[in-house]
């Protein structure tokens, strides 16, 4: 059966009597048929049809190609998926409509051809097909189904993920680590969200997978101080670490991950060192100087370290994370008193370990202070994400300005509720303008020409101006929150204008309960914003977005969206405050509405007039604007008691009794409701525009 | 210069080096060879090369692939980005017995990039179709028992409607 499938096809001849297949001789002169031209090959030529066997699948192709084409399903759907994205036919319908996409209809589809046949079936659980197997997109999966695949294919598998299925779990582990296979050859492994399994199996895989690089245990019980001894000792190529919220883990497990890693220190030095790049443990009890001091010593290539939510963490603490001395070994800093953030008059130096970290958290840690970002100062001088949210009024100015002066490649910044900083971070935050003359600038970056997202929501004391001239020097600004804030209308208009400038994609920016920020400048903005960032996935359709493309009931007559909603538009700012969420309110009541009226068919006067209208060519039915959804709840009735409330409480809601508020309409006002005539007579000053 | 290769069925197709190249199996039979050994290549279009396992038809539709191909780096094994998806899909169809031999025919010859589109091809007439439906497209025989089917209905649980070979 195999015939065919050598490169070199001289020494497979099929059967005895035909002559070498491919044979470097020069063709007989008395050739019997005539040589073809060049360029006329393609049509002509012998026309032999071969004769159509049964099954010729299995009967032409060895077994390896039929794996290779069985493979390419997957890759077919992603590249149909891509294609649709591409061209701009995904829309939010769609995506609504068709839940499997990419890789994960891929695999599905492998699954069905084991419904074919027995030889099928053995096809379709080959291990070479599954040695990634992710189990996340399919909630609904038997165990059975799993234990099929991961019993074929537990010697080839090298990406696990069961993120939020708890219950494969102990097939996964009993498949991977089962007593024939040795060592597993498992790269990742993701087990986020299983919350209760137990300690045993997952040991038994950590021990028996040398060649794990990226765990995710996040909130699972079954992790414990031991975990991090068994993954120090058996896992020497371990990178990303993420054991964050695992209850019955603390510091010293942590400190085991390193030092054990490490190895024990010949003559007082330590020879080899944790490859660890990322660590993510948030919620870590225990997380003291003890802690942070191992992790300087054993873990000196941290990237990324995530200590959110740390309760006991204090100061001394990230102080010691940095601490050397003269006579240390790792990269180091000298500083002097007032660069080191002590008194001046000490005359003494002072020295940093340099860290690699690009990443820090250190959010919702209620003992932080900014003495802490003073001691930081120097030493993080890669640091490209500053979380520092939920600290208080114990985040002050000195600490911030200290550190944020020495980090030249920031580019997100998160200071929520940092109640007591002033103008003066910003004004740290703030490139100067750049100077034509001088050179260096190009090869020494200042602090904040890279920022892109900046967090000052609950930041009281910052001013306007303040804002203001951040926006305008940093010129890779995306994303600013600025959440009960002092700021204006006019940092609203600036954004939007500087971004727009910059022809930026998904900008964003968030100023809920800004008592500055008034309904006039939202409606202003409404061409160039959109009020929420919609993305277009099946799992998305609770939000129902809207995408601004006609939807599959557009021939039914009824309430519907204008087109001037576009959720999904990258080129559209996000503009989140109070007035945007009234939009996106009547956004949705006004789809809840015509989904009502779709669903019960029961039309009433105004929606058969509209349709009569519709059917003349007057009106566009993806245009027209309900404005008689206010004021109309009672005239209309509903199909029951529920649906009455809802409508009644749209109409309390949206305005025009109470004197405040309103329904908000964002968009321009489509011509065509002006075409309706004695409809929109609603001139109550509820819609603003 | 050009290479005539001879068909299955003995027609001749005089082709010129760059669409040669993208055959594996002639590439290096004409100038793998020589090359090393020193010799210079035969340079008169005399030269003829068999390829016993290929019908005229099918290397027909190969070498238009080549042509189309021919101005490209080639592929090496495991490489997967295909340069005109579109001309790509077209020229492959969804003829199942054509790009079966097709595909079998570049595994022969060495042709990576061939090789992909035609997998894709394959895949792309499977995907979507129910189990039945590839049965019959397919000549293949369904041969599981009764008790094997219920079996697997109830190890398939909530996708057993998806599955189901109906």
């Amino acid at each position: 059966m195999r015939a065919f499938s050598s490169p070199l096809p001289y020494v497979i001849t099929a059967s005895p009597p035909v002559t070498p297949a491919l044979t470097l001789s020069h063709s007989p002169s008395d050739s019997p048929l005539p040589v073809v031209e060049d360029s006329a090959y393609l049509t002509t030529g012998v026309t032999d049809e071969p004769d159509v066997l049964p099954n010729l699948f299995e009967h032409v192709l060895p077994r390896e190609l039929q794996l290779h084409c069985i493979r390419s399903i997957v890759v077919v759907c992603e590249e149909e998926y891509e294609r649709d994205i591409r061209s701009g036919r995904w829309t939010v319908y769609r995506a609504s409509q068709e839940r499997w996409i990419g890789s994960a209809k891929g695999h599905r589809e492998i699954v069905k051809l084991s419904r074919v046949s027995r030889s099928w079936r053995s096809l379709a659980f080959d291990g070479q097909l599954w040695s990634s197997l992710d189990f996340s997109h399919y909630s609904q999966i038997t165990r059975s189904t799993v234990q099929h695949i991961v019993s074929s294919a537990s010697p080839f598998v090298k990406h696990a993920s069961i993120l939020g299925l708890p219950r494969l779990f102990p097939i996964l582990a009993k498949g991977l680590a089962a007593p024939s296979i040795p060592q597993t050859q498992l790269r990742s492994l993701n087990l986020r969200g299983c919350r209760h399994i137990s300690t045993g199996p997952l040991h038994l895989l950590i021990a028996t997978s040398p060649m794990l690089e990226t765990v995710n245990f996040c909130a699972s019980s079954a992790v414990t101080n031991y975990t991090m001894n068994l993954l120090a000792t058996h896992c020497p190529q371990l990178k990303i670490v993420d054991v964050t919220r695992c209850p019955y883990l603390s510091g010293s497990g942590i400190i085991a991950l390193g030092s054990i890693a490490s190895g024990p220190p010949v003559d007082g030095k330590i020879r080899k060192q944790s490859m660890i790049r990322e660590l993510r443990m948030a919620g870590l009890r225990y997380a003291n100087v003890d802690v942070l001091t191992s992790m300087g010593q054993h873990i000196p290539d941290l990237e990324v370290l995530d200590l959110s939510g740390s309760r006991l963490l204090m100061d001394t603490a990230l102080e010691a994370f940095v601490f050397c001395t003269k006579d240390s070994a790792c990269d180091k800093v000298a500083l002097t008193s007032r660069e080191a953030g002590h008194d001046p008059a000490e005359m003494l130096t002072h020295y940093r370990r340099l860290t690699k970290l690009r990443h820090l958290n250190l959010s919702s840690c209620p003992e932080i202070t900014d003495r802490t970002c003073s001691n930081l100062a120097h030493a993080v001088p890669k640091l490209e994400f500053l979380e520092l949210a939920d600290l208080g009024g114990a985040m002050k100015d000195d600490g911030l300005v200290h550190l944020l002066s020495t980090v030249p490649h920031i580019r997100r910044v998160d200071l929520d509720d940092a109640m007591d900083i002033t103008d003066r971070v910003l004004d740290a935050l703030t490139p100067p303008p750049p100077d034509p003359h001088s050179a260096h600038s190009v090869a020494k970056p200042e602090p904040g020409e890279k920022l892109e997202h900046l967090v000052l929501s609950y930041v009281a004391n910052i001013s306007n101006e303040a804002v203001l001239r951040l926006i305008r020097a940093c010129t890779k600004l995306r994303v600013l929150e600025v959440d009960n804030t002092r700021v204006s209308d006019s940092v609203l208009r600036e954004f939007v204008r500087t971004v727009r400038k910059r022809k930026m994609q998904g900008a964003e920016i968030v100023a809920v309960d800004c008592r500055s920020v008034g309904k006039a400048v939202v409606s202003e903005l409404a061409a160039h914003t959109r009020p929420r960032r919609g993305w277009k996935a099946w799992e998305a359709q609770a939000m129902g977005y809207d995408d601004g493309s006609p939807h599959a009931d557009i021939h039914v007559s009824g309430p519907s969206l204008t087109a001037a909603q576009d959720e999904c538009d990258e080129t559209k700012i996000i503009l989140k405050s109070f007035w945007s969420w009234q939009a996106v309110d009547t956004a949705t009541a006004l789809r809840e509405r015509r989904r009502r009226l779709i669903g019960s068919r029961r039309l009433t006067e105004g929606d058969l007039s509209l349709s009569r209208l519709v059917a003349r060519g007057g009106l566009d039915p993806d245009l027209v604007r309900e404005d008689q959804l206010e004021g109309d709840g009672e005239e209309r009735g509903a199909a029951n008691g529920g649906e009455r409330r809802r409508s009644r409480w749209v109409i309390r809601w949206s305005g025009g009794r109470g004197g405040m508020g309103g329904s908000m309409y964002i968009g321009t006002e489509p011509q065509a409701a002006a075409a309706a005539g004695g409809n929109n007579g609603d001139d109550r000053g509820c819609v603003i525009m | 210069m050009s290479i005539t290769l001879i068909s299955k069925e003995g027609a001749q197709f005089l082709v010129s080096k760059p669409v040669a190249d993208r055959i594996g199996v002639v590439r290096d039979c004409a100038y793998g060879a020589d090359f090393w050994l020193g010799y210079a290549v035969a340079t008169d279009d005399s030269m003829g090369i068999t390829l016993a396992n290929v019908t005229s038809s099918i290397l027909s539709k190969i070498l238009v692939w080549c042509e189309h191909y021919k101005d490209m780096e080639p592929l090496v094994d495991g490489d997967s980005n295909m340069e005109f998806p579109e001309w790509d899909m077209a020229y492959i169809g969804h003829d199942m017995n054509q790009i079966l031999f097709v595909l079998e025919a570049a595994d022969y010859l060495h042709i990576p990039g061939l090789l992909l589109l035609a997998c894709k091809g394959i895949a792309d007439v499977l995907d979507g179709r129910n189990p039945r439906g590839i049965c019959d497209l397919l000549g293949i025989v369904m041969d599981f028992s009764h008790r094997q089917e219920v079996d697997m209905d109830k190890e398939n649980g909530y996708w057993r409607w998806f599955l189901h070979p109906t």
